[in-house]
């Protein structure tokens, strides 16, 4: 298995570990936007580059849950403006299961989450990983 | 990368080259039908290894079903599956990642195996027992298996849980209220089978403490594969020494002593084909309980297919790996062998088979129409309402 992405933390200071699959057409752009407008957030949440939201398999959330992320955002185009039409929805109808998984593995819904941002949307990307980041580091580390 | 003690453990050393093995095999024989230059040999792994080399390129090392048919007819008594899942231990452990190519659904399937094998969980799992009567200590276990989990993956294709369903209720009709393990997690035989030992070890260990702390003294479980590695795969890594059966040998023990008894009038007369399952029949040679359960419930007729028992081959894929179009032309061929109902007696196959039958666009009514259905539920429907 690949190695946790940080190998030691001191339970007084938790620093969440989140991961972000952001589609390359709306979101990543949001988050490109925000960095261009100087926007602040969490520098706990690490962003991989989609093509689409429709690309992001349950087994990819999973995957990181079991390697180390103590939470996972998948952030797409708003439906309606997905670049190839119905990825998001795909996303959507997958999230679904994927969120039944994250239950009966016995962990906390809101460890996943799906959001909506566009590429003019910068104000909202740093808003919902902050947001995000806040919620995991509530939560705490995933055990 | 030393092949000395997997030569040795394998017997692989004593080949005479006669290909037996290879003319056995499904996936050379579908192979071949479908490529007359596809060639898949397990032949040409065993003669390649006997000159020192592993030969993980051609993909073979990954390919292979581990479905035993080859070594049961291996005049050398050579253990090709054996060799297979050791040389891909030895892949990963060494060199890399090898070419395990799961589906999405066992991807997932890999991903929560590797959760509950890193993550201490508190699942959420006992859904389906509703009103059945389960127990937390005693000396009966029913391994659930990974049901609940498969039916979450594949929501459109299988209800497994009812096959759980069904063993519990006809153990309660049988005066059992078996053990389930709130937190079972995945009993590791994908794991130990596509090279991932560690993880294999790490479920086996938790599997084998909450078991041993409940005094069980005997196991029951639904899939084969749990079967195979909870029987002889857990007393070789881990410490655990418990009686394990399948509930194909649990229901024929019940029904030949008169424990569980059948409604007289069956509501339909039909004929059924019996699919022998690679880890039930080739491995552990169980093929005789099956067709007694099969035969013994009023109504039903077994008739077996052109290819049965060891000759039989199997639904196709193992560990959710390598499925392509060969596997779906082993499961077709099986599947227009087959009357109107295929008994299965694997949770697994039933999701191979009916997977392949949701999303084959070429294939025909008659066999898309065909019911795939465990033994448990068939019993089950079958018997007596207690008083
Ligand atoms: S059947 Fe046995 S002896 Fe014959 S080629 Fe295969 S492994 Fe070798
Ligand atoms: S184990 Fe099965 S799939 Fe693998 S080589 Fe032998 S017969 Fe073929
Ligand atoms: S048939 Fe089995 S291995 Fe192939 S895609 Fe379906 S579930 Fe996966």
């Amino acid at each position: 298995m690949t190695e946790p992405l940080v190998a030691e933390r001191e339970p007084a200071a938790f620093v969440p570990r989140i991961l972000a699959f952001s589609c390359t057409w709306c979101s990543y752009q949001a988050a490109d936007l925000a960095g261009t407008s100087r926007r602040e957030y969490s520098p706990h949440v690490r962003i991989v580059r989609v093509p689409c939201s429709g690309r992001v398999d349950s087994s990819f959330v999973l995957k990181a849950l079991a390697n180390g992320a103590d939470g996972v955002l998948i952030t797409g185009c708003h439906p309606g403006d997905c670049h190839y039409v119905r990825g998001n929805i795909f996303a959507e109808k997958r999230f679904e299961r994927l969120a039944k998984l994250v239950l009966a593995l016995g962990l906390e819904p809101e460890r996943v989450r799906l959001e909506w941002i566009s590429a003019a949307e910068g104000d909202r990307l740093a808003k919902t990983a902050n947001e995000f980041a806040e919620t995991i580091r509530r939560l705490g580390p995933l055990k | 990368m030393n092949l000395e003690p997997l030569i040795e453990t394998t017997r692989a050393y004593s080949c005479i080259s006669c290909a037996k093995c290879t003319g056995r095999c499904p996936l050379a024989r579908a192979s071949y039908e479908l490529d007359r230059d596809g060639g898949y040999s397990p032949r040409a792994v065993v003669s390649k290894a006997l000159q020192g080399e592993i030969d993980d390129h051609s993909g073979m090392i990954w390919d292979c079903l581990t479905c035993n048919a080859c070594a049961l007819k291996c005049p050398s008594d050579v253990d090709f599956p054996g060799f297979v899942r050791q040389a891909r231990s030895k892949i990963r452990k060494e060199r890399a990642n090898g070419q395990v190519r799961l589906c999405t659904g066992g991807s997932q399937l890999s991903e929560i195996a590797n959760l509950m094998a890193e993550r201490d969980l508190q699942q959420k799992r006992m859904d389906w027992v509703g009103d059945l009567q389960v127990a937390v200590e005693g000396e009966t276990l029913y391994f659930v298996g990974c049901l609940p989990y498969f039916d979450l993956v594949f929501p459109d294709v299988v209800h497994t849980q009812t096959i759980a369903q069904s063993m519990v209720k006809i153990m309660n009709a049988a005066g059992i209220a078996p053990v389930v393990l709130a937190n079972e997690v995945c009993c590791g035989h994908d794991k130990l089978w596509t090279g991932e030992e560690d993880v294999f070890k790490a479920l086996a260990r938790k599997n084998a403490a909450m078991i041993q702390e409940r005094g069980v003294k005997r196991i029951v479980t639904s899939c084969p594969e749990c079967y195979r590695t909870l029987k002889l795969d857990y007393p070789e890594f881990v410490d655990f020494n418990v009686e394990v059966v399948h509930s194909s040998q649990f229901l024929s023990e019940l029904i030949s002593d008169g424990t569980i008894r059948f409604k007289d009038e069956p509501e339909t007369e039909r004929t059924v084909s019996y699919q022998d399952p690679c880890r039930l029949g080739k491995h552990m040679r169980v093929f005789q309980e099956p067709r007694d359960v099969i035969n013994s419930i009023p109504g039903l007729r077994l008739e077996e297919m052109t290819e049965t028992k060891a000759e039989s081959a199997c639904c196709g894929t193992s560990a959710f790996s390598g499925c392509d179009k060969v596997r779906e032309k082993i499961r077709l061929d099986r599947l227009s062998q087959a009357k109107s109902t295929l008994v299965t007696a694997c949770p697994k196959c039933q999701i191979h088979f009916k997977c392949t039958q949701h999303t084959n666009q070429t294939i025909s009514p008659e066999v898309q129409g065909i019911e795939v259905k465990d033994l448990a539920n068939l019993v089950a429907e079958a018997m007596e309402a207690h008083v």
